[in-house]
């Protein structure tokens, strides 16, 4: 009980922390051969993605609102993060589902293979990404009658938000 | 009770997705201008499709009382307008009779015209008004004569009858015949017993003469459309195509002349003393 007490202190800080990185430093990131702002770093979705497998649903779709409203406050754009945050949540559980023997892990269980593997992880990621990216240009765009740019925003934002999830794999191993 | 709570425990995360989702959007709908004009834009859309989807379903289950109150409206007007020469009696004679003709309109629920006596049913009875003898019209002209009644409805004597005979008249100049169904064609009718001197020409309209106590006079009914001199008499009669489409009858004006009590009482006099 403890334990999980402690990884759930861990894994909001360490949403804490992703947030901050994504308000503070990824926001103010501008491509320079991106004027019209098509592409966007969504970091923060990693922080619902990696929290541990053995909390339950509920919990999750409720940290990801919060995590989501917090970044919708400082980007100005009210439920459209929060939305897709809680979108790709109620995902997760099909994600694990899908990647259960690669990841060695069974939701609501304790994970048994603690390395997984970077292309397995990023597999995992881009996935719940993908999710994350179309709910929110859908919820920004708001009308099915922008479906192409949403696409073409969806793409666009997906394989640069990777890239940034590719790193942060790399560099901290997570764990589920 | 406990089938509720455990369908709400199995479900109660995707309940919760949903809750989450509402609130998402509603934060989206009323804190983001674009969105919102959107959102704004198609809600008008949907509430105007749906609206006027909704607005043809119940036109459609109003369309009889629609059709009712139209018909009350054109008996009110009917009403007026045969009551319109009275008002105009320099003899006084209706001084105390405000209205002469009292017009009820009804609807025909039975039909027939196969046949060489026609009648028709409609659904106002005594308990409306409605009385033997009484004149029927429509929008066309004349359709008939009320035969009998109950209390919610009566029969009446279609003109597509051989028994019937109305008094009709030269709109141009008033000279009158009676107005009769051969009972071949239900378009056409016969005018008989006009004077030889009585001027007419293919075209010209006839009318309901007034010489009855049943319809009142200026009821156009057709148009001449064939003279027929009839030999060695002083008389011809017209061939004429009445208006009025006998095989879809559908709402009808019962015509009261509250006067006919009074008349008739005068010509049974005038019989008896004979």
């Amino acid at each position: 009980m403890s334990i999980q007490i402690n990884k759930l202190h861990f894994s909001l800080l360490r949403i804490f922390l992703i947030i901050a990185i994504q308000v503070l430093v990824i926001k103010n990131i501008r491509l320079p051969w991106d004027k019209e702002g098509y592409g966007l770093f969504l970091f923060y979705p990693v922080a619902i993605m990696f929290l541990p497998s053995q909390l339950s649903k509920p919990i999750t779709l409720i940290i990801a609102f919060c995590a989501g409203i917090t970044v919708d406050v400082f980007y100005d754009t009210p439920g459209v993060g929060a939305g897709a945050l809680v979108a790709m949540a109620y995902a997760r559980p099909l994600a694990f589902e899908v990647f259960e023997v690669r990841l060695g892990i069974k939701l609501g269980q304790e994970s048994h293979n603690l390395n997984p593997g970077f292309f397995t992880l990023l597999m995992y990621a881009a996935v719940l990404l993908l999710i994350f990216c179309f709910c929110y240009f859908s919820f920004e765009y708001f009308t099915i009658y922008y479906i192409e740019d949403i696409i073409i925003k969806t793409i666009y934002s997906f394989l640069l938000s990777l890239t940034i999830v590719a790193l942060y794999i790399v560099i901290f191993r997570p764990k589920i | 009770m406990l089938n509720v709570i455990q369908f709400i425990i199995r479900f109660g995360t995707f309940f919760l997705f949903l809750g989450l989702e509402i609130v998402c959007i509603y934060l989206i709908v009323n804190y983001n201008k674009a969105q919102q004009d959107i959102f704004l834009n198609s809600a008008n859309l949907l509430s105007g499709s749906v609206n006027e989807k909704f607005t043809k379903v119940r036109s459609f289950m109003n369309q009889y009382s629609v059709v009712d109150s139209i018909s009350q409206e054109n008996a009110a007007l009917y009403q007026e307008r045969f009551n319109y020469p009275f008002l105009f009696d320099t003899l006084d004679n209706f001084k105390d009779t405000s209205l002469v003709y009292s017009v009820i309109p009804a609807r025909v629920i039975n039909n027939s015209v196969s046949t060489q006596h026609n009648y028709f049913t409609i659904n106002k009875g005594t308990s409306d008004g409605v009385q033997k003898g009484l004149g029927v019209i429509t929008k066309n002209g004349v359709a008939g004569i009320v035969k009998s009644t109950s209390k919610h409805f009566a029969l009446v004597i279609s003109i597509l009858n051989d028994d019937l005979k109305t008094s009709a008249s030269l709109t141009r100049n008033g000279y009158f015949g009676s107005l009769v169904w051969d009972g071949k064609d239900p378009k056409y009718f016969d005018l008989q017993d006009l004077p030889r001197h009585a001027e007419t020409k293919v075209g010209d309209t006839i009318q309901t003469s007034g010489y009855s106590l049943i319809f009142p006079k200026g009821i156009l009914l057709g148009t001449v459309k064939e003279i027929k001199q009839k030999e060695g008499t002083n008389f011809y009669s017209l061939t004429c195509r009445i208006w009025e489409d006998m095989s879809k009858l559908d709402i009808v004006y019962v015509l009261k002349n509250n006067a006919k009590p009074e008349l008739e009482q005068l010509e049974k006099d005038v019989y008896t003393d004979k």
